[in-house]
């Protein structure tokens, strides 16, 4: 009963944080979206053409190709983080650029986690759709470039998909920014690794308002996208 | 002269032959009809001449080039023809952009492609400019893919069973598109169907294709 009256407490506590826009807690959440979209906005923009070009073109190990993007959409975060520290860390290939715990560190971390996830489910949409589109506009004169791009168009909705996912990794991740960003107060503190840091401290308000935050958000994006794509569906 | 020239065209799916040598000689203005059953070969064949398929032997002359020396570089003759398949694939947008799609991959001015697009709509007997293509009935979608055809004014126009599932209203009006079209701009058409009457109304020469050999 105890640890009942704590986490209504806690969620109280929380919602007050949040109302009274604490500077803290806005600093995490800033951060948070601000390397999350970035992250996945980079991520689309290599993954989407790489989705379209894999569906569009017949070559030598297309299938191995696409086991390994299957593959790497489990990418562990934390040997993703561990990957990134050592290229960025001093004696490492991009050591002399001195990203180490910066929120770019964090962004490239969160960048190679999310394209084999967003080039996957893009894959997916694409696939089921792509020799159709591909013939009717080439049929119609269009370029190999110009079908691709109307491929990308009628697969749009799937392909948001493969966004929110991206950005539901990236956001929700813990392992791999915690180790590059190494979690350091209004600088590489995000939302999961404040919860690590705040519920280690016993400090549960803070770790439940920015636990609701994370969630918040979640909900507000995957609404979003729900009502974009049922949108497209009725349309 | 002749927009098509094949000699000894053949083309195999896993090993079964699907077109067999065929020989086809099809001059300017000419109105061909292919009939055959389901499975005879008709679709590989439109499908070949519109180069969405490679034959494997034989030669095959569109508009008097080679498609052998082309080496992949396909487009300039593509944007000759048009294809309407039997199942024409409907862009999720508005019919607008389905019938413009073809002028603005030619990068023609909004301009233009407004004034073409209202004409060919006019033709198939559609108003529904801005709507949703995918709302449309299975006729209409028919006709938008016969109106994104002849927007495009093409010398060569392929139609794979344009009229299958199609109510008599609808027919008729397909067929008389294509009787202007082939009238007014002189156009070349080929069309594949099982429908002996709907090809006898249409076309100068027939010809029969039955397990992928064309008599």
């Amino acid at each position: 009963m105890i640890s009942l009256s704590i986490f209504f407490d806690s969620i109280v506590n929380a919602i007050k944080l949040i109302i009274t826009l604490n500077p803290e807690v806005t600093e995490i959440t800033l951060l948070s979206l601000r390397v999350s979209i970035t992250a996945v906005i980079l991520g689309a923009l290599i993954a989407i053409p790489i989705a379209a070009f894999i569906s569009f073109n017949k070559f030598f190990g297309k299938k191995i190709i696409i086991n390994l993007i299957h593959t790497f959409m489990g990418l562990p975060p934390v040997v993703v983080g561990l990957f990134v520290y050592i290229i960025l860390s001093r004696k490492g290939f991009l050591g002399g650029l001195d990203l180490l715990y910066t929120p770019i560190a964090m962004i490239i971390a969160q960048l190679i986690m999310v394209i084999p996830i967003i080039t996957g489910v893009s894959l997916s949409a694409i696939n089921g759709i792509s020799k159709v589109v591909k013939e009717t506009a080439i049929s119609l004169g269009a370029t190999k470039f110009q079908a691709a791009l109307q491929l990308i168009k009628e697969a749009r909705y799937g392909i948001l998909t493969s966004l929110v996912t991206g950005f539901g990794a990236a956001i929700s991740e813990v392992g791999a920014i915690i180790l590059v960003g190494g979690n350091i107060r209004f600088h590489t503190r995000a939302l999961t690794t404040a919860i690590v840091l705040e519920t280690g401290r016993g400090n549960f308000e803070l770790a439940m308002a920015l636990g609701l935050i994370l969630i918040g958000m979640s909900f507000i994006i995957n609404f979003i996208i729900t009502h974009l794509q049922q949108k497209g569906v009725k349309a | 002269m002749n927009i098509v020239k094949a000699r000894n065209l053949t083309k195999s799916f896993d090993g079964k032959k699907v077109l067999e040598d065929i020989n086809l000689e099809i001059k300017k203005g000419e109105v061909i009809g292919i009939i055959g059953p389901s499975g005879s070969g008709k679709t590989t064949l439109s499908r070949v001449l519109n180069l969405l398929e490679p034959y494997d032997r034989g030669n095959l002359l569109l508009f008097g080039f080679d498609v052998n020396s082309l080496n992949g570089n396909s487009l300039k003759l593509q944007r000759r023809m048009a294809m309407v398949f039997q199942k024409p694939i409907i862009f999720n947008s508005s019919v607008y952009y389905n019938v413009g799609y073809g002028l603005k991959v030619r990068t023609m001015c909004e301009g233009v492609i407004k004034k073409r697009v209202k004409f060919a709509l006019e033709k198939v007997k559609l108003g529904k400019f801005y709507e949703n293509a995918l709302k449309l009935s299975g006729g209409e979608i028919q006709r938008v893919a016969i109106a994104r055809a002849i927007v495009i004014n093409p010398e060569l126009l392929l139609l794979d069973e344009p009229t299958a599932n199609l109510d008599y209203e609808n027919i008729k009006i397909i067929e008389g598109i294509l009787k202007e079209m082939n009238k007014k701009f002189n156009t070349t058409i080929i069309i594949t169907s099982h429908d002996m009457s709907h090809v006898n109304r249409l076309c100068n020469r027939i010809y029969r294709l039955n397990n992928g050999k064309l008599k």
